[in-house]
């Protein structure tokens, strides 16, 4: 019963489900595939979430050596990428919740923004010399959003990045964060809210 | 009752920029935009702050990620394989059991020592100690005449005797 459900399933017509039950046959190249097309991503929202690249590539390796683990028993239940989030969501919150039991010392958000300036973004300023009022602009209003961004809770922040970058709808987003639909909207709406609270005011000016 | 309204007005206002509501909640917000201006004002701000987002950098992974990762997977691949025959050559027991294996182990070489020891005793004691038998076994003619020579009494007297010839002629006597 179980089995024709899963043959029958209709997540079989995404690639990345295809790739990864390739994957668990054995076919490393299509693992490798799915690493390629998703790790990007994945570092993304990593970096957005934690400030520090180092940090949001080790927990991106942790994303996909947990999906090579799990392969043997790999169901197509879900589109691939709402299981590869859902993993990420699990990931982010244990790696929030032990920075919080350390209690790390955080860079002053005043100086670069609540995700600290990145590497890019150091030699964009760098380079600002030779467009000095755009670059310092574009720095300022990075160093803005960020810090609108780190008002909102860890929940609404993963919200935000999975429906912003990721473009998932609320079903989908329920799914990776296991929440429902409607518990997705009202974060989302908080959340947007929120943002606006805080960063009309700079959209006036 | 008032706080839940707008949230729930704020909801769809934001589900339905998101394009999350359904055809009649579309056209209900619709008409709510034209025909008030504040909704309007708080629906142009909701988008505007939500494409400030589009400002943040978009970080990628690094060049050597890719194969960072495989290369992790691939050690753990192995370890696991590695662990894997262990457990299939029997070698890959707990380490209660390793711990119980060990002291019986332990326990057979000192009962094997011992009996060594026991043998090597028995084999040093016959061959280098004297035994208390062994010149009885020597003397043993002179135990068995022990009492016909008591009865002569003098052992000068025998060399004399055997000196004069006496037993010579009685060999020939007896032949």
């Amino acid at each position: 019963m179980v089995t024709t459900q899963i043959f029958n399933s209709p997540y079989l017509r995404d690639p990345d489900v295809q790739l990864m039950l390739r994957a668990k046959e054995g076919d490393e190249g299509a693992f490798t595939e799915l690493v390629a097309s998703y790790q990007d991503r994945i570092v993304g929202i990593f970096c957005h979430l934690l400030g520090n690249q180092e940090a949001a590539e080790d927990l991106a390796q942790e994303v996909f050596l947990r999906i090579y683990r799990s392969r043997a028993n790999y169901q197509a239940k879900a589109k691939f990428s709402t299981w590869l989030f859902r993993i990420a969501n699990n990931l982010a919150s244990n790696s929030r919740r032990n920075k919080g039991r350390r209690k790390e010392v955080n860079l002053n958000p005043q100086d670069s923004g609540p995700l600290g300036i990145r590497p890019e973004e150091q030699l964009l300023v760098e380079k600002s010399g030779l467009m000095p009022t755009r670059q310092i602009g574009l720095k300022e209003t990075q160093a803005i959003v960020r810090e609108a961004l780190g008002t909102l809770n860890e929940r609404q922040q993963m919200a935000v990045l999975l429906h912003k970058f990721e473009g998932m709808s609320y079903a989908d987003i329920g799914a990776a964060m296991k929440l429902s639909e409607a518990a997705v909207k009202s974060l989302l709406s908080r959340a947007r809210e929120n943002l606006r609270v805080q960063l009309e005011k700079h959209i006036c000016s | 009752m008032k706080k839940e309204s707008k949230e729930q007005e704020l909801e769809k206002l934001v589900a339905y920029l998101d394009g999350e509501v359904s055809d009649q909640e579309a056209i209900e917000v619709e008409q709510s935009l034209s025909n008030d201006e504040k909704t309007r004002a708080h629906v142009d701000g909701l988008e505007r702050t939500w494409e400030l987002l589009d400002k943040l950098p978009i970080t990628k992974a690094s060049d050597e990620f890719t194969n960072k990762t495989l290369s992790t997977i691939k050690t753990v691949q192995l370890e696991a394989q590695a662990n894997e025959s262990q457990d299939r050559s029997g070698l890959g027991l707990s380490k209660q059991s390793q711990q119980q294996i060990w002291k019986v182990a332990v326990a057979g070489g000192w009962m094997i020592g011992l009996a060594c020891s026991i043998f090597l005793g028995y084999v040093v004691t016959n061959q280098w100690l004297p035994d208390e038998s062994e010149p009885l076994l020597k003397e043993l003619s002179f135990i068995e005449n022990l009492d016909t020579y008591s009865e002569v009494q003098s052992l000068e007297f025998l060399k004399d005797l055997q000196q004069s010839g006496t037993f010579d002629e009685t060999a020939q006597q007896q032949k």
